[in-house]
């Protein structure tokens, strides 16, 4: 392998390899803009130039590759190529590059929702000249432009790095932008009767590296340095995408994707990160609820355990065979387990089946029609998994109770099945619904437990390929509610059976036990990008990305 | 440690030198000018760069100056302002939907002016503000903008306004 050198530190690379991707690799700084490690190279933005020792200008390190020498010609009797990235001749073109990005650039930082991730912004105060020599009126170009249904356009703070460009050339593969006009009035641009309407579109906000695109649902809800961000996994498909979860007091604001080579890259859709979006009109669910006859009674939950075991106990439905309990593909792995253990206490029976619910197509990148983050989760649970969207109304007939857990089985049925749904829930003695809000099934329920959000638990879950990803908490519920495995704690104390201590750590012990590739591992081995618990389906991998 | 006392006279000890030397500075003072002032009749004439109320200014448009940045809200050191922004049609894009300040928790230490990139908001010279319930102390954006200074031309202000008033 050549033998390089990159200021003082000597380095083997392998033929080939670009200098910038060397340099990330051990840890050296070169500024760079253009480039993305999951991306085609287009040295366009000019910012990572260095010096190469031998070459008459300055080159760009992201399309500069290391050759090898014959060994008469090393450079200092062994080095196959000598990189300099803070001489002055480099730093001297990374700061002339900086004024020319600059030169137009609104600095409209105050109102500017890149401002604080922003990559100009660091460069500017690492690499720039503190003033600007322009003395006139700088270019003026329109801002706040409708680029697609997500995404809004500045066009005065776009730099020209094309990111988003290659992002929906070779990635979405819709290649709905293009870069028009010339000179200082180029400028990204749709083609003419095109919008940037694709299932990935917000991507490009994620990729750019400025404030020129900015997501229309975050747009000006809150400057990035308030938001606190944890890891979680969304919760809209089987791919379960590794995701950020930026909230501020209490409220999720935005989900980011996480790069993940082994589960979603550096991407995901646009409906996952939609999720904000639906979740405001949420009836979010309070306290336990009792009903009798029409009144709903509330409950505390230290004497709801004791309720609960009451209301089950006195029914006449107490045999194995009249209950009909529905677990969900929501469930995390815990809550999966605290079901299963509920389930055999109290009916006599294992929990389940899933419904398996899908809509819509599997497409090449990320997005699958199977809509339920954990269903893998629950085949290595042992818990059996429906028909991909088999009616749901065979499942209550003939039953005269029923456990139904984050599952909106009459708010998501359609015609027929759903009065069907309704007439057989209405008929039962006794119906439990556990959910995070207050759904259509909910108001049929005798018995309503309110469950913390997938974004107000910790919680285990399994996607279609076989990754267990663990998520954390990203805000607390702000009424009393809880994960599931939680109230199977309460519920199984109050009856006098054993149960694990009510905690994410207390039932994971006991997914651990039911779950093979999880048994010799730890928490940690989870985080961040999941771990592998089932051989993975022969498949095409997602495009591997090293961070963006 | 030993601390060394002055040997005191007889007469020293009966402390009287020291009683009338206090006598002397206290009726020296009779006088010289008097410094009370009969507050809240009498006024005292505040140095300019007071910090009292802050308050909102309003731009040559007619509009708040605040773009909503929220570096204000980011300095404050009680974490005294609250704001939430949103998206407007005027030129500046964004603008301020609610402004809260709780004059409770304001410690009048003027970062808020000195950080903000527009001067939408300053610290006018009013101290007055104490009030016998505090939900009246959180000042919303209408009535920062009311005590706060407005252009001299806009509509019913025919007179420059007094800097500082």
């Amino acid at each position: 392998m050549p033998l390089i050198r990159i200021d003082d530190q000597e380095i083997e690379a392998p033929q080939g390899e670009t200098i910038l991707r060397v340099a990330l690799k051990h840890g050296i700084t070169i500024p760079y803009y253009c480039y993305h490690p999951a991306l085609s190279i287009v040295g366009q933005c000019r910012m990572c130039l260095v010096e190469v020792k031998g070459a008459p200008k300055p080159l760009t390190a992201c399309s500069t590759t290391i050759g090898a020498l014959p060994p008469d010609k090393k450079i200092e009797g062994k080095y196959d190529m000598v990189v300099s990235t803070k001489s002055e001749t480099a730093r001297k073109a990374q700061r002339g590059v900086l004024e020319f990005l600059l030169l137009n650039h609104p600095l409209d930082c105050p109102i500017c929702d890149q401002a604080g991730e922003c990559q100009l912004q660091e460069y500017s105060y690492t690499f720039g000249d503190p003033a600007s020599r322009l003395e006139f009126e700088k270019v003026h170009a329109p801002k706040r432009v409708d680029i697609g249904p997500h995404v809004v356009f500045d066009v005065e703070r776009c730099i020209k790095c094309t990111r988003c460009i290659r992002f929906c050339q070779e990635i979405s593969k819709t290649g709905e932008l293009t870069l028009s006009e010339r000179g200082v009035h180029t400028r990204v641009d749709t083609f003419p009767g095109r919008k940037l309407d694709n299932p990935y579109s917000v991507c490009t906000v994620d990729i750019c590296p400025v404030g020129a695109l900015t997501s229309r649902e975050f747009r000006f809800k809150e400057r990035v340095w308030f938001l606190k961000s944890v890891n979680s996994v969304c919760q809209e498909c089987a791919r379960g995408c590794s995701v950020r979860v930026d909230a501020y007091k209490g409220e999720v604001l935005r989900l980011v994707p996480r790069d993940n080579p082994q589960v979603n890259g550096p991407w995901m859709c646009d409906y996952g990160r939609l999720i904000t979006e639906r979740m405001k009109g949420l009836d979010l669910a309070g306290r336990p609820l009792l009903r009798s006859g029409s009144a709903w009674q509330g409950y505390e939950w230290k004497d709801f355990g004791a309720a609960l075991v009451e209301r089950v106990g006195g029914s006449p439905a107490s045999k194995s065979e009249s209950w009909a309990v529905v677990l969900s593909g929501r469930l995390s792995l815990e809550e999966m387990a605290g079901a299963q253990a509920v389930s055999q206490a109290f009916f006599k029976r294992s929990a389940g089946p899933v419904p398996d619910v899908a809509w819509g197509e599997d497409d090449e990148l990320l997005i699958r029609k199977e809509r339920r983050p954990n269903l893998m989760g629950a085949r290595l649970m042992g818990i059996p998994v429906g028909e991909q969207n088999a009616p749901l109304s065979g499942l209550f007939a003939g039953k005269k109770a029923a456990l139904i857990l984050r599952e909106d089985v009459v708010g998501d049925a359609q015609g027929a099945e759903k009065a069907a749904i309704q007439k057989a829930l209405g008929a039962m003695d006794l119906v439990i619904v556990a959910d995070s809000s207050f759904t259509e099934t909910a108001r049929l329920a005798h018995v309503f437990i309110p469950l913390a959000g997938w974004h107000e638990m910790e919680g285990v879950y399994v996607n279609f390929l076989g990754v267990a990803q663990k998520t954390a908490r990203a805000v607390v519920p702000p009424r009393d509610r809880r994960p599931f495995h939680e109230v199977a704690s309460l519920w199984l104390t109050a009856a006098g059976h054993d149960a694990p201590e009510p905690t994410f750590l207390g039932w994971h012990a006991r997914v651990k036990e039911s779950v093979p590739g999880l048994a010799e591992t730890s928490i940690k081995e989870l985080l961040p990008h999941g771990l592998q618990v089932l051989d993975a389906p022969a498949k095409k991998k997602v495009k591997k990305g090293e961070g963006a | 440690m030993k601390v060394t006392r002055p040997e005191l006279s007889w007469w020293e000890r009966t402390y009287f030198p020291a009683i009338l030397k206090g006598m002397k500075l206290t009726f020296s003072h009779i006088f010289r000018k008097r410094v009370t002032l009969q507050y809240p009749e009498e006024r005292w004439t505040l140095p300019p760069g007071y910090r009292g109320q802050p308050v909102l200014l309003t731009g040559l448009d007619g509009h708040e100056k605040c773009t909503s940045c929220k570096l204000c809200q980011f300095i404050c050191p009680p974490e005294a302002i609250r704001i939430v922004g949103g998206e407007t049609e005027l030129a500046k894009e964004k603008f301020p939907k609610e402004f809260d300040i709780d004059m409770g928790l304001c410690i009048f230490c003027g970062y808020c002016q000195e950080v903000c990139p527009v001067e939408a908001i300053w610290l006018k010279d009013a101290y007055e503000l104490a009030d016998y319930d505090r939900t009246n102390l959180i000042f919303d954006k209408e009535k920062l903008l009311a005590i706060g200074r407005k252009p001299p031309y806009l509509p019913g202000r025919e007179k420059p306004l007094e800097e500082g008033r």
